[in-house]
């Protein structure tokens, strides 16, 4: 998209006034549309209750995608429920090593 | 809990009751097409090592990830797919070395202790997805005691018609390992029920099941490749073993990629029942390969009397089994819970929970957004197509004529009936889902 990159930070009504997100609309909206338009655009989406939009730059747009998925890794090591899959997958290797 | 129901909009009752039935027919069609894949695998009497056998299925499994997904979706969807949630890619590898290596002990245990007591030792891996389920995923949380009922219920008359079944299609019980093959046997159903966690993660995610079982080459054909160097010790060994059986690759290739087929329905049942459900359901695979190995390979022809009484009951037991569960389904209160667990991955992962919720709804993420675009398939998937189709046709040209003796009216009547359950749940699953 060549016209309105950027993020938008919009307050969505079930998690109260207080919660703003960043909501992209990269590619979910047409290419050429006026600043208002695009706000109307957006507000129109489900659950949006108030956007508060503002032109950002694409590097801002670029650290708002990196920030929500890059950092996936380090929230891994932290998931409770890695150690299940990993430690039976030690089992198995030991089981597999033994009956051979 | 509320917090969830508010964040993700609550589903409506009539859409929940049609996914939950869509997922109970992905579950019984997942039993069919993983039954059937057994079928090429009789065909072949060679002295190809069990490891072996299993890498060489890999590899029929390996281009029917692959072609799948690009044929159904276009691979397109599936770099979006793991762009939304990178971090399921590690999840998968982590799922597909469990499965990997649960396979492999499959054939150990069936050496040692032989089909009838192994089998229905790892069919408790539905019980322990029932127990992962519940613990991880907030699966039958405000069930009430009547789901309950029926889900555990069915799956211990699963497990008993197993053990029934298994034990009349044995042919023999080899002794000597029992201990190996016992353990052998627990540990793949330890495995393959813990492999259901990621599974499961993923759909939570709102991951689509054609993209997710695409990131499975990724560690699949390493973690078989590693297990056959093991065990064949060493490279050149190894291929020596490969250029032997190259005469019965195409049966082993043609038997992974109908497993592939039976997987994808298995995963979807994931996807909409859970893994209590689906993972029990999917079981009934066993009632597959028995009728395939009777009507088609002739087995247990000639049986006693009480041989059939055997078969016959363990069927009708495991029928009914799969039947509770499917009765089972998820309620709205369940499903909020379900809700729950999905907004948790999302937090925990800084998954837009536009995407989680679509996937947990059956829809797209966005409606003429990136996702539509990327539906239209490109030259990629054309050429992934053409060579799938490609590398089948030369297997088959070096194929060498089965061994064993078949009545091929009724494997062709069986595969009507595979293509038939292929067709009508793959054509409800485009109607309602458009395959998310």
């Amino acid at each position: 998209m060549t016209g309105h990159r950027g993020v938008a930070a919009a307050s969505f009504e079930p998690f109260g006034k207080e919660s703003c997100f960043l909501v992209s609309f990269h590619a979910s909206l047409p290419v050429r549309c006026e600043r208002s338009t695009l706000k109307d655009r957006i507000a129109q989406r489900p659950r949006v209750r108030r956007v508060l939009v503002s032109r950002a730059s694409e590097n801002q747009m670029l650290h708002a995608n990196q920030s929500s998925s890059q950092n996936w890794w380090s929230v891994l090591v932290r998931d409770p429920h890695w150690w299940v899959p990993v430690i039976a997958l030690i089992v198995g290797l030991v089981v597999l090593e033994w009956i051979q | 809990m509320a917090q969830a129901a508010a964040a993700i909009p609550r589903l409506q009752v009539s859409r929940l009751r049609k996914l939950q039935a869509l997922g109970v027919m992905c579950g019984l069609a997942a039993g069919a097409w993983l039954g059937a894949a057994e079928a090429p695998t009789k065909l072949v009497r060679v002295g190809v090592s069990p490891v072996v056998i299993s890498l060489l299925m890999v590899i029929g499994v390996f281009l029917a990830r692959w072609s799948i997904p690009a044929l159904a979706r276009g691979m397109t969807q599936v770099r979006l797919d793991a762009h939304k949630a990178p971090h399921l890619i590690l999840w998968a590898i982590l799922a597909v070395c469990l499965l990997a290596v649960a396979n492999t002990l499959t054939i150990f245990a069936i050496r040692d202790i032989g089909l009838s007591i192994a089998f229905p030792l790892w069919n408790a891996n539905s019980l322990l997805g029932i127990l992962w389920g519940f613990v991880f995923f907030h699966e039958l949380r405000l069930a009430g005691w009547r789901r309950w009922l029926g889900v555990l219920g069915g799956a211990l008359l699963m497990f008993l018609g197993a053990m029934l079944l298994a034990l009349a299609s044995s042919r023999q019980a080899p002794g000597g390992r029992a201990l190996h093959g016992m353990v052998a046997a627990l540990a793949a159903a330890f495995l393959w029920g813990t492999m259901y966690i990621p599974y499961r993660k993923a759909y939570l995610t709102g991951m689509n099941p054609l993209s997710f079982v695409a990131f499975f080459t990724i560690g699949e054909l390493g973690m078989m490749s590693m297990l056959a160097l093991r065990s064949a010790g060493g490279a050149l060994s190894l291929w020596h073993e490969l250029v032997e059986a190259r005469a019965v690759l195409f049966w082993l290739a043609a038997g992974g990629f109908i497993w592939v087929i039976g997987d994808l329905f298995q995963q979807y049942a994931a996807k909409y029942i859970g893994i209590s459900r689906g993972i029990p359901l999917s079981n009934t695979n066993q009632l597959w390969g028995l009728l395939w190995g009777m009507v088609v390979f002739g087995e247990l022809r000639g049986g006693t009397a009480p041989l059939l009484a055997q078969v016959i009951g363990g069927s009708v037991i495991m029928a009914a089994g799969a039947t509770a569960i499917a009765f089972s389904s998820a309620q709205p209160k369940e499903h909020e819970n379900w809700q729950a667990a999905a907004l948790r991955e999302s937090k925990r992962y800084g998954t837009d929970i536009d995407y989680v919720s679509a996937g947990l709804e059956g829809r797209s993420a966005t409606q003429g957004g990136e996702m539509e675009y990327a539906k239209r398939h490109t030259a990629l998937d054309w050429i992934m197509l053409v060579f799938t189709a490609l590398v089948f046709v030369f297997l088959f040209a070096i194929a060498r004529t089965p061994m064993v003796s078949f009545n091929a009216y009724a494997a062709v009547v069986m595969l009507a009936v595979m293509v038939a359950i292929l067709v009508v749940c793959g054509t409800v699953l485009w109607r309602m889902t458009r395959f998310n």
